[in-house]
């Protein structure tokens, strides 16, 4: 299903960021779309960090457009505070303060009902520890009330730097789903991380950035179609290795031939694997 | 033009305000400190602590005023042969005419004066000079280098003055006596030299013992010196005052100048402040509420204080202005650090050094006698003024204290703004 142009969130137009002679990000154009979880990706350096910062208002750009919701960020900033709620990679929580006055602070900046607290820490799977001082909180704690203190307001729009960082597997699954509901919800997620399973996982659409530039954008499945390779490594019982291309029909009547003839040790298609075709895209690779 | 409406959002500031109260009541060094404040000021209340010792803390005499009320070629002699080590010590000045015999000039703590006036009739036709050596209480001996200069330049005038009009009568020279090294640092011995020059004057002429009024027309006369001392005690430190004031004004340092940029500096530092600012609170709100919260509690602080030491002060509307431009003063002092300081050590290091420099410049200035490079500073008009409403003597120097203090408040509150919109969120 094709989006419709009222469907979208975020709009980047020509986005450029530049810091003195470097160039952050790199006439970017990109649009995130309503009940879409976006995953944003890149090597360090890429450009995605400036990015998230360009869409929190903490970097201003170079040139260029970015609209949230039809809003524009340099000249609506006061009103797209309250739509977006902002994950960062490092805690920034008041570790003198309970998990529960943590949110009470900024639920009441953005006069959320007093409920909605414990709706959301029980969302988080902290209930228990609400009560208990930031201090003594484990590093996943901490990220569990970032997103529980993000999620206050219900955003229309939610930015995760590195979401599941530090977190064990069940608690990354919790955060998953929420993150789901969110979506369903039709609200719109981006996350940045460096957890290819993650992405695979979770998200709609996955955008991948080098050197600022947007090098690849597309849904996991299509990546998944797109960088496939359709080869198949075959051992043979003599020791001999080969690689047979799935495209070449002299090649696949050969394996035909072996299979017949019970001279096939063991047999491997190249299944898809994100972390190399992110390698790949990027330039990444060792070769 | 654009006007440009800005909107203070009162829940917010009240969220902010709470959120402060909240850190500061779970981080307790601050109020820890507050306390002991009270408690000290409690103990000078209950001791009475310093009531009878005024001057202990004064620290000796750091300048001397020579005033006459005429620049006759005596005084003007005095003001040209002032030796190095005093150059930056003794301040010469004219005594206002309309002064009356009585009335004496009330010079501030830690000085002393000479003062030389001329008696309006005298008895004899000699002329006649009244000498009053002003000095605090309990710190006569500390006059004796000033004293010293006096006299020994003071004769030394005299004695080249009789020579030129010995001379002038063909009677011969009057050989300059000889002071030993330890008679030379004893002031009385000169004093008493001086007495006997006229004697030795009277020895060399030969026409005295025909007259019975003293020496020949022509030959010089040794002007006549009523000496006088004056300790004072009327102007000297109330020590209670001067802790009082202390008091006030570190309270007002410690919150605005100390806490707050450390404060600050360490929600930038751990981004919490990033947290606020994307929150709907405004930059100018998460501002002001700052800007309210620590000058509130260095004014509260400073209140008790106040209220436990002198309670009556409270009443006074001189005081509560000079609380609030002196806070409005810290405040500033404090913004601008919070905004130059990139981490919470630097900033706790700032107010630190700033407190030093600050220290250390009122020093110099006060060695070098530079009082009008000293008036640029707010920490120098501020114990001032505070001490003037405290101890119920404001005159128009404290005026002037107010309202300099006043200048240099809005200048660093302008200054803070400045930086702080060139670097305040970073």
């Amino acid at each position: 299903m094709v989006p419709n142009s009222s469907d979208t969130r975020i709009r980047i137009n020509d986005l450029v960021v530049r810091y003195g002679n470097y160039t952050a990000v790199d006439h970017l154009n990109l649009q995130i779309y309503r009940g879409e979880l976006f995953g944003l990706l890149g090597p360090n350096g890429a450009g995605k960090s400036t990015t998230i910062r360009v869409l929190i208002g903490q970097q201003i750009h170079t040139s260029g457009t970015v609209e949230i919701l039809q809003l524009d960020i340099r000249k609506q900033w006061q009103q797209i505070k309250s739509l977006f709620g902002y994950v960062p990679d490092r805690d920034n929580l008041f570790d003198e303060f309970t998990g529960r006055r943590n949110l009470q602070i900024f639920a009441s900046l953005y006069q959320v009902q007093a409920s909605r607290i414990n709706q959301c820490l029980e969302m988080v799977e902290l209930s228990d520890a609400a009560d208990v001082l930031v201090s003594g909180y484990s590093l996943g704690m901490k990220k569990k009330l970032l997103l529980a203190r993000a999620l206050l307001h219900n955003p229309p729009v939610l930015y995760l730097d590195e979401p599941t960082a530090n977190l064990d597997i069940r608690s990354a699954e919790a955060v998953h789903h929420i993150l789901k509901k969110h979506v369903q919800q039709g609200n719109t997620v981006i996350l940045t991380t460096h957890n290819m399973h993650e992405v695979e996982k979770i998200c709609d659409r996955v955008g991948i950035m080098c050197r600022g530039r947007l090098i690849a954008l597309d849904s996991p499945l299509a990546l998944r179609t797109k960088h496939t390779e359709r080869r198949v490594d075959v051992i043979l019982h003599d020791g001999n290795r080969h690689e047979i291309s799935l495209d070449d029909r002299h090649q696949l009547s050969h394996l035909s031939e072996w299979i017949q003839i019970g001279k096939v040790a063991s047999m491997h298609t190249r299944e898809f694997d994100f972390h190399s075709t992110f390698l790949k895209l990027t330039g990444m690779t060792f070769e | 033009m654009q006007i440009r409406v800005v909107k203070i959002r009162w829940y917010i500031l009240k969220i902010l305000l709470k959120k402060e109260m909240w850190r500061h009541l779970s981080n307790r060094g601050g109020l820890v400190l507050a306390i002991l404040l009270v408690a000290a000021a409690m103990i000078i209340s209950i001791f009475d602590v310093g009531k009878e010792k005024s001057t202990e803390l004064l620290g000796g005499i750091h300048h001397c005023f020579i005033h006459g009320d005429t620049n006759d070629p005596w005084f003007q002699y005095l003001e040209n042969h002032v030796p190095n080590m005093l150059k930056n010590r003794l301040r010469f000045r004219q005594l206002p005419q309309n002064l009356a015999p009585d009335q004496f000039i009330e010079y501030p703590p830690g000085t002393a004066a000479i003062e030389i006036r001329s008696p309006r009739e005298t008895r004899t036709s000699k002329t006649s000079y009244q000498i009053t050596l002003i000095h605090p209480v309990g710190d006569r001996a500390k006059m004796m280098l000033y004293e010293n200069w006096f006299w020994r330049e003071s004769y030394a005038f005299q004695l080249i003055r009789a020579n030129q009009l010995l001379e002038k009568a063909g009677l011969g020279k009057l050989e300059s006596p000889n002071f030993t090294q330890n008679e030379s640092e004893n002031a009385w011995l000169i004093q008493e030299a001086f007495a006997n020059l006229e004697n030795r004057i009277l020895k060399l002429d030969p026409l005295h013992s025909n007259t019975k009024n003293g020496l020949t027309a022509g030959l010089p006369s040794i002007p006549e010196y009523q000496i006088e001392e004056q300790s004072r005690r009327e102007s000297n430190l109330d020590t209670n005052a001067a802790i009082t004031t202390a008091l006030i004004i570190f309270s007002l340092f410690f919150t605005c100048v100390y806490l707050m940029p450390s404060l600050t500096c360490e929600e930038r530092e751990r981004g919490l402040l990033l947290a606020q600012a994307l929150s709907p609170a405004t930059s100018l709100e998460i501002l002001i509420a700052k800007f309210l919260f620590y000058p509130l509690f260095g004014i509260v602080l400073a209140l008790i204080l106040v209220g436990l030491q002198q309670p009556i002060v409270l009443t006074k509307p001189i005081f509560w202005i000079g609380l609030i431009v002196l806070a409005a003063g810290s405040l500033g002092i404090g913004m601008t650090l919070a905004s130059l300081a990139k981490t919470q050590r630097s900033a706790s290091l700032g107010a630190l050094i700033y407190m030093l420099i600050i220290a250390l410049f009122l020093l110099i200035c006060q060695q070098l006698n530079l009082p009008l490079l000293s008036s640029f500073v707010l920490e120098y008009h501020a114990p001032n003024l505070m001490y003037g409403i405290l101890t119920n003597q404001m005159k128009p120097l404290h005026w002037t204290h107010l309202g300099l203090v006043s200048a240099l408040s809005m200048l660093w509150i302008v200054i803070a703004s400045m930086i702080f919109r060139r670097w305040g969120w970073q």
